[in-house]
């Protein structure tokens, strides 16, 4: 039993094409989702597969001349972080000796886009659900909009909350208690209904009335 | 931790419970499965959870506490039978967090 499951070699070689590899591990950057695995399970994972992280580097007026080195440099002012790194889980140095690493590096000039590339690897390349992904991330991808139970549930919340009170109310209303006070207009209401019924249904009005009335 | 979480008070109201259980139960998996190691699938794993979840909630007859464990637990068999075809008996923890969570998100989305 695979502990983590790595993503399909096809689907990874189709989205991966023409980012650059490197068999080094990640430079820093900020994570576009949460790091999920226990040690023990990644070097299990290890055993049997490569660990690959995608680095979004955001280079606006293209002035990365080795991407992977540009990530240690200072963000843009415009930016929380100049690289945006997607992986199973955050890099630790000790990972180093006991898993091989590959980091793919591709160079965005809108961070919007370097984000929605990061979140979309992550949804469907490697299926990971969008409340995996940072807040900021799916606000800034527009991704909210798009799937709004990624970022909030309350509307659910209030329908579900809303329908479990309903019940409660309705079956008095439907059925009152006998002699517990009919509305006054309710025996009128009540013989128009099926007057009208009885026309539609071309039946005789008074043995229908004395059949759901019980008048 | 995700916002999900944020249901499981409404589910504790033995209405939304019996209307929505598929939805109480995943979440109710969601949130007891736990955060490392390896997690064996199994339908009555979940059986003492849902019986002290009931226990906890407010206002509940003996009655209502059989008619919600039962739609409850017919709930969490699907999910378990559904879990075993996607990721096998055994698996890890983050894993089948992820799954759950994957079909946590499909039953929102049907209510939204």
């Amino acid at each position: 039993m695979t502990p983590v499951e790595p993503a399909r070699l096809k689907d990874l070689e189709r989205f991966l094409s023409g980012w650059e590899r490197r068999e080094a591990p990640p430079p820093p950057g900020v994570y576009a989702a949460r790091a999920g695995y226990h040690g023990r399970l990644v070097e299990e994972y290890c055993a049997r597969y490569h660990l690959i992280y995608l680095v979004a580097v955001y280079d606006r007026d293209g002035a990365c001349r080795d991407l992977y080195q540009c990530c240690f440099s200072q963000p843009q002012s415009d930016a929380p972080g100049r690289c945006f790194v997607f992986g199973d889980v955050e890099w630790r140095e000790e990972l180093a000796e006991k898993c091989r690493v590959e980091t793919y590096l591709y160079r965005f000039r809108d961070i919007a886009d370097a984000l929605r590339t990061l979140l979309e690897f992550g949804m469907h390349v490697k299926g990971i659900p969008c409340t995996e992904f940072n807040i900021d991330v799916l606000r800034a991808t527009g991704w909210c909009d798009v799937d709004p139970i990624c970022c909030d549930v309350s509307a659910v919340r209030e329908k579900i909350l809303e329908e479990a009170s309903a019940p409660r109310r309705q079956p008095q209303a439907q059925h009152p208690l006998p002699g517990a006070g009919d509305p006054p207009e309710e025996p009128h209401d009540c013989a128009e209904l099926m007057r009208r019924a009885a026309e539609a249904l071309g039946i005789d009005a008074i043995r229908l009335r004395r059949c759901l009335c019980r008048t | 931790m995700p916002h999900v979480d944020a249901l499981f008070e409404a589910c504790r109201k033995r209405e939304a419970a019996a209307a929505h259980p598929r939805l109480c139960a995943l979440l109710l998996m969601h949130r007891h499965l736990p955060k490392v190691g390896v997690v064996y699938l199994r339908t009555t794993a979940y059986r003492t959870l849902v019986q002290k979840w009931l226990g906890d909630m407010p206002g509940l007859t003996g009655e209502d506490k059989r008619v919600i464990m039962q739609k409850l637990m017919k709930a969490v068999g699907e999910a378990v039978a559904e879990l075993k075809r996607e990721v096998g008996g055994v698996a890890a923890a983050e894993t089948l967090r992820r799954a759950v969570l994957r079909k946590l998100l499909e039953e929102l989305r049907k209510l939204a």
